[in-house]
């Protein structure tokens, strides 16, 4: 992905996340962003397997 | 009342019960120190002493009528601002929470009063609990006692400074990817974070719900566990405690290490690590083996993806609580907070579950192949001593979680204990991780190796 894309989906993802990222900081943000993906990038890379989500949500007792 | 405030938390206790030592003094003694060290600490954001004072005085009141509580009846403590205390201000650090009074005590704040303890007053904090160095706080950054011009660490910075320096006896933080370990280790006292659900969080404000942890910070392993004791255990009111029983802490304390087998991280732990932080925690593993534990080298699972997996829920998690004020007050957080709530934006639903999924997968992973081999993993609680407050960046922030954040993915239990000094004086913090609610063995092995060395007994130059 080039730094133009990067540019356009951090502004794309700061607008669905409904936060306001001034143009003036949408660089810092884009910067970011590589940094994030690259994390995501190598998790996607792991054999999940039968693994469910982590979670402690536990119904009322009756 | 010269330096009672240095006394541990188990040595007033004892002498507090024989009525020897008067819960009123001791608390005047801390306010004292407070009163001559904060101008340069900076360590708290509110002192509350007319309310310690009166605590102070129903305590020795209660005592000489024969009503004694317990090891922490009369101890002076002071509380991250970012536990609710009734009547009070928790302003996380942020400009944000700046006046906002708490209407009720947090979950541990009830159970510190229910135990007779003394609430000294609020601590500085990294604002928000989102950062390792403490420095972003919208009262200015506490200051590390060995070297002033140097960082706490954080988040609970304020907790690890007012400790250090004698402030106060104990002190409660949170952890969210090492927020106790990292100031207990750079300030040079004890910290743990407990297993994930073991302490309260009610009336605690949030940074990421799936890796927040309550603990406490001392000046000893004894006094640690002494505090943990008083907070540990189900709150009714929060889902996310625990009801697995809580043990004696301080009844195996004394047990030593012989016969615990403790593993040494050969991956991981050990890159990217400053040569002095090395070879005291190498040295520490020595002192353990020489106590009677057997120290084998182990590969921890996963241990490269932990960071990432950390981040891909914390992040999300943080921004999902700030959203309503990152999008009516942005400009109100400090710079460093506000940016790292964007990054949240960054995350896709599918990434944060699949960090969820990778949670579930990881913590079966050690339990098969960490936790079947050895009873605690030894490892520092940083990469790095404590960075000069004027040369700190990302990168310092980077390698002060380094080692911390992905045990808070596992929710085990971490103690950071002191270890050594650089040869510039600054403290080294050698982290034991144990298995899920062992903080006992925890405790034994930490107190073991304090028992043997005299890390503890160095006092900052403040």
């Amino acid at each position: 992905m080039n730094a133009e894309q990067n540019h356009i989906e951090a502004e794309l993802l700061a607008h669905l996340a409904r936060i306001n990222v001034p143009q003036s900081r949408l660089s810092l943000l884009t910067a970011g962003l590589r940094g994030t993906q690259a994390g995501v990038q190598q998790l996607l890379a792991l054999d999940l397997g039968e693994a469910e989500p982590a979670a402690r949500f536990q119904p009322p007792q009756p | 009342v010269n330096d009672l405030q240095r006394l541990s938390i188990a040595a007033a206790a004892a002498t507090i019960q024989r009525r020897e030592l008067s819960p009123v003094d001791l608390a005047d003694a801390c306010l004292d120190r407070i009163r001559s060290v904060e101008p340069r600490l900076n360590a708290f954001i509110e002192v509350l002493e007319d309310d310690a004072r009166r605590d102070a005085q129903s305590a020795a009141d209660e005592i000489a009528d024969g009503n004694y509580r317990g090891p922490m009846h009369g101890i002076p403590v002071a509380v991250k601002d970012i536990f609710d205390v009734a009547g009070v201000k928790t302003t996380a650090a942020s400009k944000i929470l700046a006046d906002n009074i708490a209407t009720r005590d947090s979950g541990v704040v009830t159970r510190l009063r229910e135990s007779g303890a003394v609430i000294l007053g609020k601590l500085n904090l990294h604002e928000f609990a989102f950062g390792a160095t403490g420095l972003d706080s919208h009262f200015g950054p506490a200051r590390n006692p060995w070297d002033l011009t140097r960082v706490t660490g954080g988040s609970s910075s304020g907790s690890g400074a007012s400790v250090a320096a004698g402030e106060s006896m104990g002190a409660l933080g949170t952890d969210t990817g090492g927020s106790i370990r990292i100031p207990a280790s750079l300030c040079g006292i004890v910290g743990i974070k407990p297993t994930f659900g073991r302490v309260s969080r009610r009336g605690v404000v949030p940074l990421s719900w799936s890796l927040d942890h309550v603990g406490p910070l001392t000046r000893t392993v004894e006094d640690c566990a002494i505090v943990l004791q008083a907070i540990a255990g189900i709150d009714p009111n929060d889902a996310s405690s625990s009801d697995v029983p809580v043990p004696d802490y301080r009844a195996g304390l004394r047990d030593g290490v012989h016969g615990l087998r403790i593993g040494l991280p050969d991956t991981f732990f050990f890159d990217d690590i400053d040569h002095e932080v090395e070879a005291a925690v190498q040295a520490a593993a020595k002192t353990i083996e020489s106590l009677g534990a057997t120290v084998e080298t182990i590969t921890p699972p996963y241990a490269d993806d932990l960071p990432a997996a950390v981040a891909t829920i914390m992040l999300p998690e943080a921004l999902s609580y700030h959203r309503k004020w990152m999008t009516e007050r942005p400009d109100d957080y400090t710079e460093s907070v506000r940016y790292r709530l964007e990054l949240g934006a960054t995350f896709l639903a599918a990434d944060y579950v699949h960090s969820q999924r990778i949670r579930e997968l990881v913590v079966n992973a050690w339990r098969d192949e960490v936790f079947s081999r050895c009873d605690l993993l030894l490892a520092p609680s940083t990469i790095i001593p404590a960075p000069k407050i004027d040369e700190s960046d990302l990168s310092s922030t980077l390698a002060l979680i380094r080692l911390t954040n992905p045990i808070n993915l596992l929710g085990l239990p971490a103690i950071s204990v002191p270890c050594g000094f650089t040869a510039s004086g600054l403290p080294i913090g050698l982290q034991l991780i144990g298995r899920w609610w062992d903080e006992a063995t925890v405790f034994r092995a930490a107190y073991a190796y304090e028992l043997a060395t005299d890390w503890k007994d160095r006092q900052p130059p403040i």
